[in-house]
Protein backbone atom coordinates (compact mmCIF):
# COMPACT_ATOMS: atom_id res chain seq x y z
CA UNK A 1 0.00 0.00 0.00
CA UNK A 2 1.60 3.54 -1.30
CA UNK A 3 0.45 5.45 1.67
CA UNK A 4 0.84 9.46 1.50
CA UNK A 5 1.77 11.30 4.52
CA UNK A 6 -1.60 13.05 5.45
CA UNK A 7 -4.92 11.71 7.45
CA UNK A 8 -7.89 13.13 7.83
CA UNK A 9 -9.62 13.97 11.18
CA UNK A 10 -11.95 10.71 12.75
CA UNK A 11 -15.15 10.98 10.69
CA UNK A 12 -18.00 8.20 9.83
CA UNK A 13 -21.29 9.10 7.51
CA UNK A 14 -24.00 5.69 7.03
CA UNK A 15 -26.28 5.66 4.78
CA UNK A 16 -29.27 3.25 4.08
CA UNK A 17 -29.95 1.33 0.80
CA UNK A 18 -33.59 2.24 1.27
CA UNK A 19 -35.98 3.03 4.38
CA UNK A 20 -37.06 -0.79 5.26
CA UNK A 21 -33.51 -1.88 5.62
CA UNK A 22 -33.13 0.92 8.42
CA UNK A 23 -36.43 0.42 10.18
CA UNK A 24 -35.43 -3.27 10.70
CA UNK A 25 -31.87 -3.06 10.95
CA UNK A 26 -30.55 0.04 12.63
CA UNK A 27 -32.39 -1.23 15.98
CA UNK A 28 -30.88 -4.46 15.62
CA UNK A 29 -27.49 -2.96 14.96
CA UNK A 30 -27.61 -0.80 17.91
CA UNK A 31 -28.75 -4.25 20.15
CA UNK A 32 -25.85 -6.11 18.72
CA UNK A 33 -23.05 -3.11 19.44
CA UNK A 34 -25.15 -2.88 23.02
CA UNK A 35 -24.76 -6.64 23.77
CA UNK A 36 -21.08 -6.47 22.43
CA UNK A 37 -20.00 -4.48 25.40
CA UNK A 38 -22.17 -7.28 27.83
CA UNK A 39 -20.08 -10.13 25.93
CA UNK A 40 -16.76 -8.51 26.18
CA UNK A 41 -17.08 -8.57 30.19
CA UNK A 42 -17.91 -11.98 30.31
CA UNK A 43 -14.48 -12.82 29.16
CA UNK A 44 -11.36 -12.78 31.49
CA UNK A 45 -10.26 -9.02 30.46
CA UNK A 46 -11.50 -6.38 28.37
CA UNK A 47 -11.08 -2.56 27.64
CA UNK A 48 -13.95 -0.09 27.21
CA UNK A 49 -14.54 3.42 27.12
CA UNK A 50 -16.20 4.64 29.95
CA UNK A 51 -17.27 8.37 30.02
CA UNK A 52 -16.53 10.13 33.31
CA UNK A 53 -19.88 10.21 34.59
CA UNK A 54 -20.64 6.50 34.06
CA UNK A 55 -17.15 4.89 35.69
CA UNK A 56 -18.64 4.79 38.95
CA UNK A 57 -21.68 3.17 38.05
CA UNK A 58 -19.46 0.90 35.57
CA UNK A 59 -17.34 0.10 38.72
CA UNK A 60 -20.46 -0.87 40.77
CA UNK A 61 -21.35 -3.30 37.71
CA UNK A 62 -17.75 -5.14 37.68
CA UNK A 63 -17.81 -5.47 41.32
CA UNK A 64 -20.87 -8.02 40.73
CA UNK A 65 -19.09 -9.34 37.98
CA UNK A 66 -16.20 -10.24 40.84
CA UNK A 67 -14.11 -7.27 38.30
CA UNK A 68 -12.40 -4.30 39.16
CA UNK A 69 -12.67 -0.97 36.60
CA UNK A 70 -9.00 -0.25 35.97
CA UNK A 71 -7.95 3.04 33.48
CA UNK A 72 -5.46 2.89 31.67
CA UNK A 73 -5.40 5.88 29.29
CA UNK A 74 -7.51 9.25 28.79
CA UNK A 75 -8.84 9.58 25.02
CA UNK A 76 -11.00 12.32 23.73
CA UNK A 77 -14.58 11.88 23.53
CA UNK A 78 -15.43 10.62 19.79
CA UNK A 79 -18.73 11.53 18.18
CA UNK A 80 -18.86 7.65 16.54
CA UNK A 81 -18.42 4.45 18.25
CA UNK A 82 -15.18 2.96 16.22
CA UNK A 83 -12.53 4.92 15.70
CA UNK A 84 -9.62 4.63 13.81
CA UNK A 85 -7.37 7.05 15.63
CA UNK A 86 -7.22 7.90 19.38
CA UNK A 87 -8.94 11.02 19.72
CA UNK A 88 -6.91 14.43 21.19
CA UNK A 89 -8.29 15.06 24.42
CA UNK A 90 -9.84 18.63 23.78
CA UNK A 91 -10.89 21.20 26.61
CA UNK A 92 -10.01 18.42 29.16
CA UNK A 93 -13.03 16.56 27.90
CA UNK A 94 -12.12 12.77 28.00
CA UNK A 95 -13.23 9.56 28.61
CA UNK A 96 -11.46 6.39 30.50
CA UNK A 97 -10.01 3.64 28.49
CA UNK A 98 -10.47 1.20 31.48
CA UNK A 99 -9.54 -2.56 31.60
CA UNK A 100 -12.05 -4.33 33.11
CA UNK A 101 -10.12 -6.96 34.92
CA UNK A 102 -9.89 -9.85 37.80
CA UNK A 103 -8.66 -8.33 41.07
CA UNK A 104 -5.51 -10.49 41.19
CA UNK A 105 -3.96 -9.50 37.87
CA UNK A 106 -3.92 -5.69 38.81
CA UNK A 107 -0.21 -6.06 39.05
CA UNK A 108 0.09 -7.17 35.76
CA UNK A 109 -1.70 -4.67 33.99
CA UNK A 110 0.16 -1.76 36.12
CA UNK A 111 3.69 -3.19 35.04
CA UNK A 112 2.62 -3.37 31.33
CA UNK A 113 4.86 -1.61 29.16
CA UNK A 114 3.24 -1.74 25.81
CA UNK A 115 0.31 -3.23 23.94
CA UNK A 116 2.25 -6.97 23.49
CA UNK A 117 1.82 -7.48 27.31
CA UNK A 118 -1.50 -5.93 26.91
CA UNK A 119 -2.90 -7.83 24.20
CA UNK A 120 -1.45 -11.17 26.01
CA UNK A 121 -3.16 -9.77 29.46
CA UNK A 122 -6.64 -9.82 27.06
CA UNK A 123 -6.15 -13.15 25.70
CA UNK A 124 -5.51 -11.82 22.41
CA UNK A 125 -3.93 -14.53 19.67
CA UNK A 126 0.12 -14.27 19.36
CA UNK A 127 0.00 -14.10 15.51
CA UNK A 128 -2.40 -11.09 15.89
CA UNK A 129 -0.52 -9.47 18.53
CA UNK A 130 2.41 -9.40 16.48
CA UNK A 131 0.62 -8.29 13.27
CA UNK A 132 -0.77 -5.60 15.10
CA UNK A 133 2.67 -4.34 16.63
CA UNK A 134 4.22 -4.16 13.66
CA UNK A 135 1.69 -2.49 11.53
CA UNK A 136 -0.02 -0.35 13.95
CA UNK A 137 3.01 0.64 16.08
CA UNK A 138 5.50 0.70 14.18
CA UNK A 139 4.32 1.09 10.85
CA UNK A 140 1.33 3.33 11.83
CA UNK A 141 -1.42 2.08 9.89
CA UNK A 142 -4.66 3.63 11.40
CA UNK A 143 -6.87 0.88 9.10
CA UNK A 144 -5.30 -2.64 9.51
CA UNK A 145 -7.84 -3.83 6.69
CA UNK A 146 -5.44 -3.98 3.93
CA UNK A 147 -2.63 -4.99 5.68
CA UNK A 148 -4.67 -8.51 6.64
CA UNK A 149 -4.42 -9.02 2.88
CA UNK A 150 -1.05 -7.28 2.09
CA UNK A 151 0.81 -10.19 0.43
CA UNK A 152 -1.80 -10.30 -2.72
CA UNK A 153 0.20 -8.97 -5.44
CA UNK A 154 -2.99 -6.81 -6.95
CA UNK A 155 -5.08 -3.35 -5.47
CA UNK A 156 -8.31 -5.28 -5.48
CA UNK A 157 -8.19 -8.66 -3.76
CA UNK A 158 -11.47 -10.44 -3.76
CA UNK A 159 -12.21 -13.09 -0.75
CA UNK A 160 -14.11 -16.52 -0.75
CA UNK A 161 -14.45 -18.43 2.33
CA UNK A 162 -14.23 -16.17 4.99
CA UNK A 163 -16.32 -17.51 7.91
CA UNK A 164 -18.72 -14.37 9.66
CA UNK A 165 -16.35 -15.68 12.65
CA UNK A 166 -13.62 -14.24 10.59
CA UNK A 167 -15.19 -11.06 9.20
CA UNK A 168 -14.07 -7.92 11.22
CA UNK A 169 -14.92 -5.19 7.84
CA UNK A 170 -18.56 -3.78 10.43
CA UNK A 171 -16.29 -3.10 13.22
CA UNK A 172 -17.34 0.75 12.76
CA UNK A 173 -20.64 -0.32 13.49
CA UNK A 174 -19.55 -2.27 16.68
CA UNK A 175 -20.37 -5.68 14.63
CA UNK A 176 -17.74 -7.69 15.31
CA UNK A 177 -17.25 -11.31 16.51
CA UNK A 178 -13.99 -10.73 18.42
CA UNK A 179 -12.37 -7.79 20.36
CA UNK A 180 -8.76 -7.49 18.56
CA UNK A 181 -7.94 -6.68 14.89
CA UNK A 182 -7.22 -10.13 13.46
CA UNK A 183 -3.73 -10.98 11.26
CA UNK A 184 -5.93 -12.28 8.63
CA UNK A 185 -9.59 -13.70 6.93
CA UNK A 186 -8.71 -17.00 8.11
CA UNK A 187 -6.99 -16.85 10.77
CA UNK A 188 -7.87 -19.99 13.32
CA UNK A 189 -6.78 -18.64 16.80
CA UNK A 190 -9.50 -15.46 15.74
CA UNK A 191 -12.30 -18.22 14.75
CA UNK A 192 -11.63 -19.83 17.89
CA UNK A 193 -12.35 -16.78 20.03
CA UNK A 194 -14.60 -15.64 18.19
CA UNK A 195 -16.88 -18.67 18.85
CA UNK A 196 -16.44 -18.54 22.45
CA UNK A 197 -17.44 -15.19 22.59
CA UNK A 198 -20.64 -15.86 20.45
CA UNK A 199 -21.13 -18.84 23.27
CA UNK A 200 -20.24 -16.50 26.21
CA UNK A 201 -23.07 -14.83 24.96
CA UNK A 202 -25.50 -17.46 25.82
CA UNK A 203 -29.23 -17.29 25.90
CA UNK A 204 -29.29 -13.30 27.48
CA UNK A 205 -28.01 -12.54 23.86
CA UNK A 206 -29.11 -15.01 21.38
CA UNK A 207 -31.39 -12.38 18.75
CA UNK A 208 -28.53 -10.49 18.68
CA UNK A 209 -25.56 -13.37 17.85
CA UNK A 210 -28.15 -14.36 15.72
CA UNK A 211 -28.58 -11.16 13.46
CA UNK A 212 -24.64 -10.50 14.03
CA UNK A 213 -23.42 -13.69 12.17
CA UNK A 214 -26.28 -12.83 9.62
CA UNK A 215 -24.87 -9.33 8.92
CA UNK A 216 -21.20 -10.53 8.78
CA UNK A 217 -22.22 -13.74 6.37
CA UNK A 218 -23.10 -11.38 3.45
CA UNK A 219 -21.42 -10.19 0.79
CA UNK A 220 -18.73 -6.88 1.79
CA UNK A 221 -16.66 -4.39 -0.04
CA UNK A 222 -13.97 -2.38 2.34
CA UNK A 223 -12.45 0.36 -0.26
CA UNK A 224 -9.94 2.73 0.42
CA UNK A 225 -8.75 6.11 -1.69
CA UNK A 226 -7.24 9.63 -0.68
CA UNK A 227 -7.54 8.76 2.90
CA UNK A 228 -11.65 7.78 2.72
CA UNK A 229 -12.52 4.41 3.11
CA UNK A 230 -15.88 3.44 2.68
CA UNK A 231 -17.43 -0.55 3.44
CA UNK A 232 -20.68 -1.11 0.89
CA UNK A 233 -23.44 -3.95 1.81
CA UNK A 234 -26.46 -4.61 0.40
CA UNK A 235 -28.00 -3.14 3.33
CA UNK A 236 -25.60 0.17 4.02
CA UNK A 237 -22.77 1.86 3.05
CA UNK A 238 -20.79 3.78 5.28
CA UNK A 239 -17.27 6.05 4.81
CA UNK A 240 -14.71 7.05 7.72
CA UNK A 241 -11.18 7.65 7.68
CA UNK A 242 -8.59 5.63 6.42
CA UNK A 243 -4.76 5.62 5.79
CA UNK A 244 -4.40 8.21 3.16
CA UNK A 245 -3.61 6.23 -0.76
CA UNK A 246 -3.16 7.79 -3.98
CA UNK A 247 -4.34 4.50 -5.42
CA UNK A 248 -7.59 2.73 -4.30
CA UNK A 249 -7.45 -0.58 -2.32
CA UNK A 250 -10.09 -2.86 -2.63
CA UNK A 251 -10.95 -5.73 -0.27
CA UNK A 252 -14.44 -7.80 -1.05
CA UNK A 253 -15.51 -10.73 0.67
CA UNK A 254 -17.89 -12.75 -1.64
CA UNK A 255 -20.72 -14.63 -0.67
CA UNK A 256 -24.23 -16.61 -2.03
CA UNK A 257 -25.83 -15.19 1.51
CA UNK A 258 -28.45 -12.62 1.26
CA UNK A 259 -30.61 -10.96 3.82
CA UNK A 260 -34.34 -11.17 3.31
CA UNK A 261 -36.19 -8.15 4.63
CA UNK A 262 -39.52 -9.97 4.59
CA UNK A 263 -38.15 -12.85 6.44
CA UNK A 264 -35.75 -10.55 8.43
CA UNK A 265 -39.22 -9.44 9.88
CA UNK A 266 -40.24 -10.94 13.58
CA UNK A 267 -41.32 -14.26 12.99
CA UNK A 268 -42.52 -14.72 16.67
CA UNK A 269 -45.10 -11.73 17.12
CA UNK A 270 -47.65 -13.21 14.70
CA UNK A 271 -47.62 -16.40 16.62
CA UNK A 272 -48.59 -14.93 19.51
CA UNK A 273 -44.86 -15.03 20.92
CA UNK A 274 -43.19 -12.21 23.00
CA UNK A 275 -39.81 -12.62 21.52
CA UNK A 276 -37.88 -15.26 19.62
CA UNK A 277 -36.23 -16.70 22.65
CA UNK A 278 -39.90 -17.72 23.82
CA UNK A 279 -40.77 -18.96 20.70
CA UNK A 280 -37.92 -21.18 20.49
CA UNK A 281 -38.31 -22.53 23.91
CA UNK A 282 -42.18 -23.47 23.37
CA UNK A 283 -41.31 -25.24 19.75
CA UNK A 284 -38.09 -26.67 21.46
CA UNK A 285 -40.08 -28.38 23.96
CA UNK A 286 -42.68 -29.61 21.19
CA UNK A 287 -39.84 -31.34 19.51
CA UNK A 288 -38.46 -33.02 22.63
CA UNK A 289 -41.91 -34.29 23.50
CA UNK A 290 -42.45 -35.80 19.70
CA UNK A 291 -38.83 -37.39 20.09
CA UNK A 292 -38.84 -40.72 19.13
CA UNK A 293 -42.38 -41.01 17.80
CA UNK A 294 -41.29 -39.22 14.02
CA UNK A 295 -39.47 -40.54 11.27
CA UNK A 296 -37.76 -39.03 8.42
CA UNK A 297 -40.03 -39.52 5.76
CA UNK A 298 -42.77 -38.83 7.94
CA UNK A 299 -45.84 -37.17 6.28
CA UNK A 300 -47.12 -33.86 8.96
CA UNK A 301 -49.66 -31.10 8.80
CA UNK A 302 -49.43 -28.09 11.16
CA UNK A 303 -53.34 -27.31 11.45
CA UNK A 304 -53.80 -23.24 12.11
CA UNK A 305 -50.50 -23.20 12.11
CA UNK A 306 -49.75 -18.98 12.37
CA UNK A 307 -47.06 -18.66 10.23
CA UNK A 308 -45.87 -22.32 10.05
CA UNK A 309 -42.27 -21.54 12.63
CA UNK A 310 -43.04 -24.91 14.62
CA UNK A 311 -43.51 -26.96 11.24
CA UNK A 312 -40.10 -25.42 10.04
CA UNK A 313 -38.52 -26.19 13.47
CA UNK A 314 -39.93 -29.26 13.58
CA UNK A 315 -38.51 -29.94 10.05
CA UNK A 316 -34.85 -28.43 10.98
CA UNK A 317 -34.67 -30.16 13.94
CA UNK A 318 -34.32 -33.70 12.15
CA UNK A 319 -30.73 -34.64 14.37
CA UNK A 320 -32.89 -34.78 17.72
CA UNK A 321 -36.00 -36.79 15.95
CA UNK A 322 -34.21 -41.18 15.56
CA UNK A 323 -35.25 -42.84 12.47
CA UNK B 1 -36.43 -34.68 7.33
CA UNK B 2 -39.89 -35.00 7.66
CA UNK B 3 -42.28 -33.35 4.94
CA UNK B 4 -44.32 -30.74 6.37
CA UNK B 5 -47.79 -28.79 4.68
CA UNK B 6 -49.16 -26.14 6.62
CA UNK B 7 -51.77 -23.39 5.99
CA UNK B 8 -53.31 -21.06 8.13
CA UNK B 9 -56.50 -21.66 6.94
CA UNK B 10 -56.33 -25.33 6.43
CA UNK B 11 -58.40 -26.16 9.40
CA UNK B 12 -61.24 -24.23 7.81
CA UNK B 13 -60.92 -26.32 5.07
CA UNK B 14 -61.22 -29.79 3.71
CA UNK B 15 -58.48 -29.41 1.19
CA UNK B 16 -56.03 -30.98 2.93
CA UNK B 17 -57.90 -34.57 3.16
CA UNK B 18 -56.97 -35.58 -0.54
CA UNK B 19 -53.96 -37.25 0.85
CA UNK B 20 -53.01 -38.86 4.24
CA UNK B 21 -50.29 -38.02 7.02
CA UNK B 22 -48.78 -39.44 9.98
CA UNK B 23 -49.02 -37.23 12.20
CA UNK B 24 -50.94 -33.71 12.45
CA UNK B 25 -50.14 -31.01 14.90
CA UNK B 26 -53.14 -28.98 16.88
CA UNK B 27 -53.93 -26.41 19.00
CA UNK B 28 -56.82 -27.74 20.12
CA UNK B 29 -58.58 -24.29 20.95
CA UNK B 30 -58.89 -23.53 17.46
CA UNK B 31 -61.74 -26.18 17.50
CA UNK B 32 -63.78 -23.50 19.04
CA UNK B 33 -62.67 -20.84 16.27
CA UNK B 34 -64.36 -23.73 13.79
CA UNK B 35 -67.64 -24.01 12.40
CA UNK B 36 -68.18 -28.01 12.16
CA UNK B 37 -65.47 -29.11 14.55
CA UNK B 38 -67.00 -32.76 14.60
CA UNK B 39 -66.27 -32.49 10.96
CA UNK B 40 -62.85 -31.69 11.28
CA UNK B 41 -62.44 -34.50 13.66
CA UNK B 42 -63.40 -37.38 11.57
CA UNK B 43 -61.11 -36.07 8.77
CA UNK B 44 -58.71 -36.15 11.14
CA UNK B 45 -59.64 -39.65 11.86
CA UNK B 46 -59.48 -40.90 8.61
CA UNK B 47 -57.10 -39.05 7.38
CA UNK B 48 -53.72 -38.78 10.38
CA UNK B 49 -52.27 -41.66 11.93
CA UNK B 50 -51.21 -39.57 15.13
CA UNK B 51 -52.33 -36.47 16.60
CA UNK B 52 -50.48 -33.89 18.94
CA UNK B 53 -52.69 -31.62 20.76
CA UNK B 54 -50.46 -28.69 22.54
CA UNK B 55 -51.00 -25.15 24.41
CA UNK B 56 -48.83 -22.39 24.85
CA UNK B 57 -51.23 -20.69 27.83
CA UNK B 58 -50.97 -23.95 29.99
CA UNK B 59 -54.40 -25.04 29.12
CA UNK B 60 -54.32 -28.61 29.84
CA UNK B 61 -55.30 -30.15 26.16
CA UNK B 62 -56.70 -33.27 27.73
CA UNK B 63 -60.10 -30.58 28.48
CA UNK B 64 -60.61 -31.85 24.76
CA UNK B 65 -60.33 -35.09 24.53
CA UNK B 66 -64.10 -35.08 24.88
CA UNK B 67 -63.75 -34.55 20.85
CA UNK B 68 -61.46 -37.47 20.42
CA UNK B 69 -63.09 -40.48 21.80
CA UNK B 70 -61.73 -43.01 19.19
CA UNK B 71 -58.31 -42.53 19.75
CA UNK B 72 -55.84 -43.81 22.10
CA UNK B 73 -53.25 -41.24 24.73
CA UNK B 74 -49.82 -42.66 24.48
CA UNK B 75 -47.97 -39.69 25.36
CA UNK B 76 -48.72 -36.95 27.77
CA UNK B 77 -47.34 -33.64 29.86
CA UNK B 78 -49.44 -31.09 31.25
CA UNK B 79 -49.83 -28.91 27.74
CA UNK B 80 -48.83 -31.47 25.54
CA UNK B 81 -51.05 -34.83 24.35
CA UNK B 82 -49.81 -37.29 21.13
CA UNK B 83 -53.17 -39.53 20.59
CA UNK B 84 -52.91 -42.13 17.95
CA UNK B 85 -56.30 -43.34 15.93
CA UNK B 86 -57.53 -47.05 17.16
Amino acid sequence: MNRLDFSLPNFFRMQWANDESRKIWEPRIAKISSAWQEIELAKGAAIQFISIDNLIDYAKKLSKMGKIAFPVAKSGISSSGYVSKSEPVKNNQFEYRVAAISPEDIHKWANAKDDREIGELLGYPQCCIDFFDKYWNQDKYIDLTWPMVIDTPSNEVILQDVLPENNILLRWLGVRPVSHLPCSFYCAATREIAKDNIEAAGFGFKEEMKWMMELLSIPVNWSAIHGIGEVKTSLFRFCFNTDATGDKYSVSIVSDKKIDLEKGKDIWTDNGFSSLLAMDKAHGEIIQFLNGYIKDDDEVIDLGCGNGQLLLSLMQHKSIIPN
Amino acid sequence: MPKGEFHTMSIFSNYYWRKNYDLALLMPGRLNENSNPHLLIENLHSHVKRILLYTYDGTDPALYFKHFYDWTLVKSSPTMCLLERN
